[in-house]
């Protein structure tokens, strides 16, 4: 009776080895790919923070690595031996840690590319056309950055219409591998005139992140310096003096590129409109990204079309404008990004604008 | 083909601008077994399209007045002047750059379907908007003839449209009509069975861009027109590839864009260089 | 060990092969076929230009529309257009425009019930009439009593049912939506309740769709496609259903009528009936919203895309054009479709009222079975029966109901819904709460089938079409299930 048992409990674990755990059979080989796709993930983790610290001008040590991604550096060692077993990774003689560290191969930089574009493009996605909120693009993308192959990038890039930048203002890497330039310099460093245009906003950490979109700064938008108070900088966002701490200043890139019209006074909002006034656009902010902005132009809400606000509903929002020839409802929050300028009555020409002389302040 | 049943059109009548409603249009609702001719009807939404469909098919397709009424493309026969005609209805698009999935119907259908012509239906009342899709569909082939329709909502809105002048600035002919009452329908297609046999030529104008588009565009067109000679929209194609349209590469990389330069071959060639352009309804 | 073995490498990453070692990317290769050598030519050059490609190319062919419209339209003075924007200032005024809206679905329900009533009752008598006349007949030629039973009782009364309860309602609602349809009035109700929408992380547009869903859900689920965004468009898809198709207005116009007005004195009994349809409706609306708000911040996680929609100029309908797509296209379409239902359900009805087993038939047999089921929920097997039969189209639930109630072989004397009320409060001790408890229920449960056919078309995805049809079906057992508890406590504290 017993042998029976035995038998049956030998026999049967045998079976379930066989079946679950061994390599070669359906659970053994699930098991192992997922294990594999862990394995990817991490590698590709890796290849993408180096190629981000070399972008960055920091040299990517073992320690750099083990810090930026959360791992402890037995772990490190281990994958980047192994990735360099691989031909992804060179390092340079035995001083590691020192020097400038790991470098890329060939083919290393081409996989980090495709991660860093898998990454970016998928936010531009989550951003433009999924409209998920800023703060949660990051995340998500980090998942997806290891499901996207080439051919889906492919795809998603042209339906996105080949952005440049992601919603941060990160560029974006073309198929072939180009990788343009970061073109900001952080506002910590700043030190030109007084009008700036922010051109990325950093979303690591988080909550700086988020600090950072409650004060209405977001990649796009017109920044005027106005003062700085014990390290603090006050700037002008959309006409509303905001304080920003110093821990946010290196989180801001900003460049001098600024159009004349940004510091042009009677340039409004379009949702600061009257209703019954009139209108010209002046811009589409960058901040109108994808489908709402194709959409916005099919319209012909276009620079230099005449828009007059024309109703109003019960809840303020959105509001009714006739833009050549038709009505078009339009949200607020699509507004806000319009810039335009007054011009009197219906079909007139610019009227003469007197160029008011602002009172410079000091930064 | 069409070459051969060139005598038709030239029925008596033709000069008869009051006649709309003449027996010369026969609707055939949806008996679609074979036809000479394909014509869709592109425009922006709730411009009448459907209404036009309606008056020529003699089919109920749903009318509306809301934009997006007809959400997917509709086919209907009739016979005119002894040709029978497939009319396809397609949905309203306020561009053919946004890529989204109605618009994807109606780009593929001009492009790829092979109509023999476009007839853009335009609303009188907002010309200036709806001359944007025009412009776009006239990139993509140059027969096309305008509709503008409404003309009795224009009247009382106190617009007049100076069709004849627009026709010629167009280089494509223009023809007025009220969609609800058929008015004009006759002219329609009188004008549009002319531009199909090369009666009328059309000279289609084209979008003036920025030097440094015009530069980019003039490149990709030379290289265009080395894998597909004879391709009548290469400037289309070139625009469309600096804006990223993935149908478009596709159709590209696999030849088809290519193949579509055989049949504008054996199309009419237009023997008169001049434009006729045609006067609408009164 | 194990960990040994390299991470599968992207397969579609080609790796070393034809690199040259130093990094130096992209790399120039010679021999590219000369389609792709243009993609790759065209995506360097759009990389180059200084702003946006598609930016400049909108502003240009604008510009250029501009510049022909300007010199072939000519405008002489704007009267008119004044009266378009002055009606829109009206119907879309922070004060008015909501009240008008609801005033304008209130006045719409009130001459659909009033009218329904007196046609309906028409209809009634004349086609019963037909009935008793075909019994005869049949006697007189001395079928067999199943054949008579069959064909009389059976496929010709529901067919009869379907046809008197169905059409008049239809007749005169989808004339006069259509009307405001045609108006141009629907895109100001999406203007003015967009906000609402937004604030459920759905699109003003649905409110669009919602308007068809009053003719028919599957049409409904249809129209969703003018919404751009896939999230918005599986939002409205999803929660079509709470808009009660044509198929269930009679359901909800007979309860109204029946239960509610004769609370009320005549004179205000039919105003009385089209406020209780008002609140229904309201009811599926903001059930809609909260679905919708659950939706976003569960399944369909994110933010609302923007809105944009053209308000149309208003336009004279055309009546003669309303009459014929009202009446020819919807009305008899459905109720074609209806007929096509009704007859098969009306034979199997009366084949479960005839089929003995033991001495209770088959019919109650299963009303016995659901019996408990439908208790929970404040009705009772009978309807639960009812529905399961009218799955495939929502407009015979009263009908089937009926006929289950009805037996076969007992008659009704009385025409109209006098006939309906004695079957219903007399003998199946319906109260005003059954007839709360059905309106609920014919609201917000499952879409018919035809509906859950278009929504597995349009989504293309079993998961979300399971979701489609379960959902509601889950939120009616759960309204009505809670609705029926609290009566049941305040009737044993009472
Ligand atoms: N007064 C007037 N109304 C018209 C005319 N043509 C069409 N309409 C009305 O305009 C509205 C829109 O017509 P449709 O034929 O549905 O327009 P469509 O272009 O098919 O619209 P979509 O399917 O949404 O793209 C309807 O209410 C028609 O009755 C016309 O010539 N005069
Ligand atoms: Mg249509």
């Amino acid at each position: 009776m017993t042998t029976i048992l035995i038998v049956a409990l030998v026999l049967g674990g045998w079976l379930l080895y066989t079946l679950l755990v061994h390599p070669s059979m359906p659970g053994g080989q699930f098991l192992a790919s997922r294990r594999r796709r862990h394995e990817r993930a991490f590698w590709e983790d890796v290849l993408r923070q180096i190629l981000l610290m070399r972008q960055e001008g920091r040299p990517a040590s073992e320690e750099a690595l083990a810090g930026a991604l959360g791992k402890s550096l037995t772990v490190i060692r281990g994958v980047l031996l192994r990735m360099t077993d691989h031909g992804l990774l060179e390092t340079n003689g035995p001083g590691q840690g020192k020097g400038e560290g790991l470098r890329l191969t060939a083919s290393g930089e081409r996989w980090a590319l495709h991660v860093l574009r898998a990454h970016r493009l998928w936010e531009s996605y989550l951003a433009d056309e999924a409209r998920l909120p800023m703060e949660r693009l990051h995340h998500q993308a980090e998942q997806a950055e290891h499901r996207l192959s080439e051919k889906d990038l492919e795809v998603l890039d042209a339906h996105l219409g080949y952005p440049l930048a992601d919603p941060h203002g990160d560029p974006i890497p073309s198929a072939e591998g180009f990788l343009a330039e970061a073109r900001g310099i952080a506002l910590q460093r700043w030190e030109g005139g007084e009008a700036v245009r922010v051109v990325h906003v950093e979303d690591e950490p988080v909550e700086l992140f988020e600090q950072l979109l409650a004060r209405g700064i977001r990649p796009g938008i017109h920044l005027r310096l106005v003062a700085t108070r014990q390290g603090a900088l006050e700037v002008e966002v959309d006409g509303q003096k905001v304080l920003l701490p110093p821990e946010l200043l290196a989180n801001i890139e900003v460049e001098a590129d600024v159009p004349v019209w940004a510091s042009d006074p009677s340039v409004r909002k379009l949702s600061q409109l009257e209703t019954g006034s009139a209108a010209e656009v002046v811009a589409l902010s960058e901040a109108i990204r994808g489908f709402s902005r194709r959409r916005l132009m099919d319209f012909g809400v276009t620079r230099g079309a005449h828009v007059e606000p024309v109703l109003d509903n019960a809840f303020g929002d959105p509001r009714a404008y006739r833009v050549r020839g038709a009505t078009i409802g339009i949200r607020n929050e699509q507004a806000e990004q319009i810039w335009v300028r007054a011009v009197q009555g219906h079909h007139a020409t610019d009227s003469p604008q007197n160029p008011a002389v602002q009172a410079g302040a000091e930064v | 083909m069409a070459a051969t049943k060139q005598t038709n059109p030239t029925a008596p009548g033709h000069d008869c601008g009051t006649c709309a409603s003449r027996v010369e249009l026969e609707q055939m609702g949806i008996r679609l077994d074979s036809w000479d001719h394909v014509v869709a009807l592109a425009g922006n939404p709730n411009t009448g399209k459907s209404s036009v469909f309606n008056s020529l098919t003699g089919l109920k397709q749903h009318v509306g007045n809301w934009p997006g009424k007809t959400v997917s493309r509709a086919e209907g026969g009739f016979r005119f002047n002894g040709l029978r005609y497939k009319l396809v209805d397609l949905p309203g698009t306020y561009s053919l750059l946004s890529a989204s999935k109605d618009e994807e119907i109606s780009r593929d259908f001009i492009l790829f379907g092979k109509p023999d012509c476009i007839i853009v239906v335009a609303d009188a009342t907002a010309l200036e908007r709806n001359l944007n899709l025009a412009l776009q569909v006239m990139e993509i082939t140059g027969k096309v003839v305008l509709c503008v329709n409404l003309l009795d909502e224009a009247k009382r809105k106190g617009i007049t449209v100076d069709l004849r002048s627009l026709s010629r600035d167009l280089g494509v002919p223009c023809v007025g009509t009220v969609a609800r009452t058929g008015e004009g329908l006759g002219d329609l297609m009188r004008v549009v069975a002319a531009v199909i046999a090369g009666e009328v030529a059309t000279v289609p104008i084209r979008t003036q861009v920025p030097a440094e588009v015009e530069r980019a565009l003039d490149e990709l067109v030379m290289m265009i027109e080395g894998v597909a000679p004879g391709l009548p929209n290469a400037r289309w194609v070139a625009c469309r590839l600096l804006d990223g349209d993935l149908r478009i590469r596709q159709a590209l990389l696999s030849g088809e864009l290519a193949r579509l330069t055989d049949r504008q071959q054996d199309a009419p060639v237009a023997a008169a260089p001049s434009l006729v352009s045609i006067q609408g309804a009164q | 060990m194990r960990f040994q073995e390299p991470p599968e490498l992207p397969s579609h990453t080609p790796l070393p092969t034809g690199l040259a070692g130093a990094a130096g990317f992209p790399e120039v290769t010679v021999t590219q076929a000369p389609a792709e050598a243009i993609l790759s030519r065209a995506d360097a050059l759009r990389r180059d230009f200084q702003t946006n490609f598609r930016d400049q190319m909108v502003e240009s062919i604008y510009s250029q529309a501009m510049a022909l419209a300007a010199r072939s339209v000519r405008r002489d003075g704007n009267n008119r257009w004044d009266l378009d924007q002055r009606i829109d200032r009206i119907v879309t005024s922070p004060v008015w425009g909501l009240p008008i809206m609801a005033g304008m679905l209130a006045v719409v329900f009130w001459i659909t019930i009033v009218g329904a009533n007196v046609f309906s009752e028409l209809l009634f008598d004349g086609l019963f009439l037909v009935e008793s006349w075909g019994v005869s007949l049949f006697e007189w030629l001395g079928a067999p009593w199943w054949l008579t039973g069959f064909l009389w009782n059976g496929v010709y009364r529901g067919l009869a049912w379907v046809v008197s309860v169905m059409l008049p309602p239809m007749a005169i609602f989808f004339p006069m939506f259509t009307i405001l349809e045609d108006l141009g009035y629907l895109p100001r109700v999406a203007f003015n309740l967009d906000w609402i929408f937004r604030r459920a992380g759905a699109h003003g547009k649905q409110s669009l769709t919602m308007a068809m869903g009053f003719g028919c859900n599957a049409a409904g689920v249809i129209a969703t496609r003018i919404i751009d965004s896939p999230r918005e468009r599986m939002i409205a898809i999803l929660t079509n259903n709470f808009v009660p198709c044509n198929g269930r207005w009679p359901t909800l116009i007979m309860l109204a009528t029946l239960f509610v007005a004769a609370e009320f004195p005549p004179a205000v009994a039919s105003l009385a009936a089209a406020g209780t349809l008002l609140l229904v409706v309201l009811l599926g609306v903001l059930v809609t919203l909260v679905v919708s708000a659950v939706l976003t911040r569960t399944w369909l996680k994110g933010a609302a895309s923007a809105f944009t929609l053209e308000l149309p100029p208003y336009r004279r309908p055309s009546i003669l054009r309303i009459l014929y797509t009202s009446l020819m296209d919807r009305t008899l379409f459905v109720l074609y479709r209806a007929m096509w239902t009704a007859a098969p359900a009306g034979a199997l009805i009366w084949v479960l009222a005839n089929v003995r087993v033991g001495d209770e038939s088959l019919a109650t047999m299963f009303a016995r079975m659901l019996q408990p089921l439908g208790r929970a929920i404040g009705l009772d097997g009978a309807v639960m029966l009812a529905y399961i039969i009218a799955i495939p189209a929502n407009e015979i639930v009263v009908p089937t109901l009926m006929m289950v109630y009805a037996k076969s072989s007992m008659m009704m004397q009385e025409g109209g819904y006098e006939a309906i009320r004695v079957l219903l409060v007399d003998q199946n001790g319906w109260t005003m709460l059954t007839a709360v408890s059905l309106m609920l229920f014919s609201l917000l449960h499952n879409p018919c089938g035809t509906t859950i056919l278009t929504i597995w078309k349009e989504t293309g995805s079993l998961r979300w079409t399971l979701l489609g049809a379960l959902m509601p079906l889950a939120i009616a057992f759960g309204v009505c299930f809670a609705l029926a508890s609290v009566a049941r406590l305040l009737g044993a504290a009472g």
